[in-house]
């Protein structure tokens, strides 16, 4: 019974989210603002665990729900639309990330890329305060920035790496290293 | 198979990217070491966790940000915001996006075109000033035969009228440029004919990309980089009409 309300409950919420994306689709605010509810905190939580920075991740929240908009009427329904969102929302912050990348400084740069723990030994391998107990959200963001994208995008988003590869413009190889060095790290920060 | 092996193969066995003979071999082989398999089972529980995590909340309310930036413009599309809104794949979005432009155009040179163009008609006989009028389409007020009195036009309004809701973004731009325009060619005996050529020139060119930009909205109305574009040529248009008006006369 709890079974068939929880089914019937989904339903007609997202019988009231296709009616919301059409008319929000037609130039209807008030549908955008509800869909906007809807869906703020999950595409919040890409961008803060993407960009690692509350106030970037809403400042990025904001691109994407105005990219959304204006691209509304280029959704067709072939996906559900919070599936449409999310990609939108993985294609703002990365495309962010390669704007604000070129005002980083070439060191900045070389850290995010060259992978190896050491490079982050300050953060991940230094004895943590007494009493300091992280756990996983703290220690996401820990991580290098590229196996931080990675894992956000397959652990947390389920995102396949086929599908990270293209969107990082990297082989599917590396996002397969990039996953696998993230887990150890986290693992090495949540065992401490 | 040994704990470097295992170790190696580890991550393909997580992603399920291995034989039956090699997924059989990390099980055995976490099953017989302690540190292996802690190893295996603290990564598998991570994955769980990781596709468990809450939802974030943002720290305030974004919608009032959104809402300014995706609010309609001030300037209304010339046929009516039920029209715009209908037809809200070309129409609106280019309308939209031109409109906050040409809002911002006429905000930053209205004045300045008003005082170019009064500077301009006080300087012309009637005549003249009912050209203006032919071509800007400004208001100009009947000539008094009795009094002998040149018309003067009630030009260059100010920013209000400019922002007419009758007028369309694309349009406010029109006349924009078509005041400064002739205002221009008002000045042009005044100026060196070197420097003439050379604001025609350019002229061509941004006419040219003003012209390539409209043809490819056509055929992709919703493109930002177009809207920008167009944009970018109608403020240059507008800038270098601009300057060609306030430039000095020839010695």
């Amino acid at each position: 019974m709890a079974a068939v309300a929880i089914i019937e409950t989904s339903s007609s919420h997202s019988a009231s989210g296709d009616s919301d994306v059409a008319r929000a689709a037609a130039g209807d605010r008030g549908a955008f603002e509800r869909l906007y509810r809807l869906h703020v905190n999950r595409v919040f939580s890409l961008c803060a665990r993407m960009v690692n920075d509350r106030s970037r991740a809403e400042e990025l929240t904001q691109d994407v729900f105005v990219r959304a908009w204006e691209r509304l009427t280029l959704f067709r329904g072939e996906s559900s639309f919070s599936t449409w969102l999310h990609r939108l929302t993985v294609n703002v912050v990365l495309n962010a990330r390669k704007s604000d990348g070129r005002q980083r400084s070439r060191f900045e740069e070389n850290d995010d890329e060259a992978g190896g723990m050491d490079v982050y030994a300050g953060v991940v391998g230094m004895p943590l305060p007494p009493g300091d107990l992280l756990d996983l959200e703290d220690a996401i963001t820990r991580l290098p920035p590229g196996a931080r994208r990675v894992f956000v995008l397959h652990d947390v988003e389920g995102y396949k790496h086929e599908e990270i590869a293209d969107m990082l413009g990297v082989t599917s190889g590396a996002t397969k290293a990039q996953l696998h060095r993230a887990r150890l790290l986290l693992r090495e920060s949540l065992n401490r | 198979m040994t704990c470097d092996q295992f170790a190696d193969k580890l991550p393909d066995f997580l992603e399920r990217d291995v034989d039956d003979a090699t997924r059989a071999g990390i099980e055995a082989h976490a099953l017989s070491c302690a540190e292996c398999g802690l190893l295996l089972a603290d990564l598998r529980a991570l994955r769980l966790s990781a596709a468990n995590l809450p939802e974030l909340a943002p720290s305030r309310d974004l919608w009032s940000g959104i809402a300014a930036r995706i609010e309609t413009p001030v300037v209304e599309l010339k046929n009516g915001a039920s029209t715009v809104y209908q037809n809200r794949g070309t129409q609106r979005r280019r309308g939209m996006w031109i409109g906050l432009a040409a809002a911002g155009l006429v905000a930053m040179t209205a004045t300045v075109t008003h005082e170019l163009t009064k500077r301009s008609i006080d300087a012309r006989s009637a005549v003249v000033a009912a050209r203006t009028d032919s071509v800007v389409g400004t208001r100009v007020a009947a000539t008094t035969k009795d009094t002998g009195t040149a018309a003067r036009p009630t030009v260059a309004a100010p920013t209000a009228t400019l922002v007419s809701a009758k007028l369309s973004p694309e349009q406010t731009y029109d006349n924009e440029i078509a005041r400064l325009r002739v205002v221009v060619n008002e000045r042009r005996p005044q100026l060196d004919s070197v420097t003439v050529v050379v604001i025609e020139k350019n002229l061509k060119v941004i006419d040219d990309a003003i012209r390539q930009c409209r043809q490819a909205l056509r055929k992709d109305p919703n493109s930002r980089f177009l809207m920008e574009s167009l944009n970018d040529a109608l403020d240059n248009k507008v800038q270098l009409l601009r300057t060609a008006a306030t430039l000095p006369s020839k010695a």
